[in-house]
């Protein structure tokens, strides 16, 4: 093996994965605010986010920005970067972990939305091996070979390494990280 | 009677309604006339969703009687009643007059304008005198990142990338900038998705 066979070996495997899992993608902004606060108000219901409701409310956002006739909406929760800081607002699971996320999309007057980038951190109590798991989707085009950085990627406890993932809607990812990740 | 108007969201308004279902919790949700229909249709889903029990929902009362009528049906959840736009000061007084009959019904939530709210206000104060402090003014807004909560952010993505905002905009400028989905965030929150587009 080479190289430029591993090189080759990663690019048809992003390549597979995109073709074959295209998440679907929300209709509105609207929808897309209802169906994360409806996931994490099922989260809270069932015990799996440990953080009060009103401040799980209170810590979802969004914000958007018109460029020509492109809305570009931003969702947010909790802290826009997790190093590990102490205090913060973040969502908080029973095991003493801890969840921020952000998720940009565009909408276009023409159709359906598009996912543009999302950053899905869950940072393990301190003493945890690892530290923690950060499902990351890139904004296209990929700057860089998928072998290296794959547009959908999750980082298992270090910032310098990114393995391939899916191609998984917010939903997904959230799902993963409340109820099948336990530290 | 002063009607003091506090803004709240729709998610934060069904979760106070979902969370206070004893008997005699009255509600107000006051919201421009455009925007009655679809409160009523969200908020009777969000209610849903919160007590995983329907409220009863009354979406047109042309009447006091009606009005009585909607509020006393027997139900251990929550009664929703939208539809009041027709009614004029002779009906709030009629109401204000059957509020005996009121007393014991669950929790009650009415959805109406600004101006519903004052010929209420005026015309019915006793009844009006039991809304007080459950008396809300719809706020879409509520949720958008503030002007803080934005300036934080920016700060927490200074802070964690050692990088300026001037650094941010050169670098999806020339074409050199990660593709990494904080920078996608750090360029919308400048007001720069012209630079999203670019990169």
């Amino acid at each position: 093996l080479s190289v430029d066979d591993a090189l080759r070996s990663a690019r048809e495997l992003q390549d597979r994965l995109h073709a074959a899992l295209v998440p679907a993608p929300p209709s509105t902004p609207k929808t897309l605010c209802a169906s994360v606060r409806a996931l994490l108000i099922g989260a809270s219901d069932e015990g799996a986010l440990s953080s009060p409701l009103h401040e799980i409310l209170k810590l979802l956002n969004h914000t958007s920005q018109t460029h020509e006739t492109r809305e570009y909406v931003l969702l947010s929760c909790g802290e826009s970067m997790d190093d590990g800081q102490a205090g913060g607002s973040f969502l908080h699971k029973p095991d003493g972990s801890r969840l921020s996320f952000a998720v940009t999309v565009v909408f276009d007057r023409r159709g359906p939305g598009a996912l543009v980038a999302y950053r899905f951190h869950l940072q393990f109590p301190d003493g945890s091996v690892p530290r923690f798991l950060r499902f990351d989707l890139n904004q296209e085009p990929a700057a860089h070979e998928p072998l290296d950085e794959p547009r959908y990627h999750i980082h298992p406890g270090s910032n310098d390494i990114r393995a391939q993932i899916p191609p998984m809607t917010p939903a997904q990812v959230l799902h993963k990280l409340i109820y099948g990740v336990t530290a | 009677m002063s009607v003091a108007l506090r803004p709240i969201s729709l998610p934060e308004f069904s979760l106070r309604v979902a969370t206070r279902p004893a008997r005699g919790d009255w509600f107000v949700l006051v919201t421009p006339p455009h925007q009655l229909a679809g409160t009523q249709e969200t908020l009777a889903a969000d209610v849903e969703a919160f007590t995983e029990g329907a409220p009863k929902v009354t979406s047109l009362v042309e009447s006091s009687r009606d009005l009585v009528r909607a509020i006393r049906t027997p139900t251990d959840g929550v009664v929703l009643v939208g539809g009041l736009e027709s009614f004029s000061d002779v009906e709030w007084r009629s109401v204000d007059l059957m509020r005996s009959r009121l007393e014991g019904a669950g929790t009650v939530v009415l959805l109406m304008s600004p101006k519903q709210l004052n010929l209420l206000a005026g015309s019915a104060p006793n009844l009006a005198s039991w809304l007080t402090g459950g008396i809300w003014r719809l706020d879409e807004d509520i949720e958008q990142l503030s002007e803080a909560e934005r300036a934080d952010r920016l700060k927490r993505l200074q802070t964690s990338t050692a990088m300026s905002d001037e650094d941010i905009i050169k670098g999806a400028q020339n074409g050199t900038l990660s593709r990494e989905p904080q920078f996608t965030e750090w360029l919308l929150l400048l007001g720069r998705s012209d630079l999203i587009e670019r990169r």
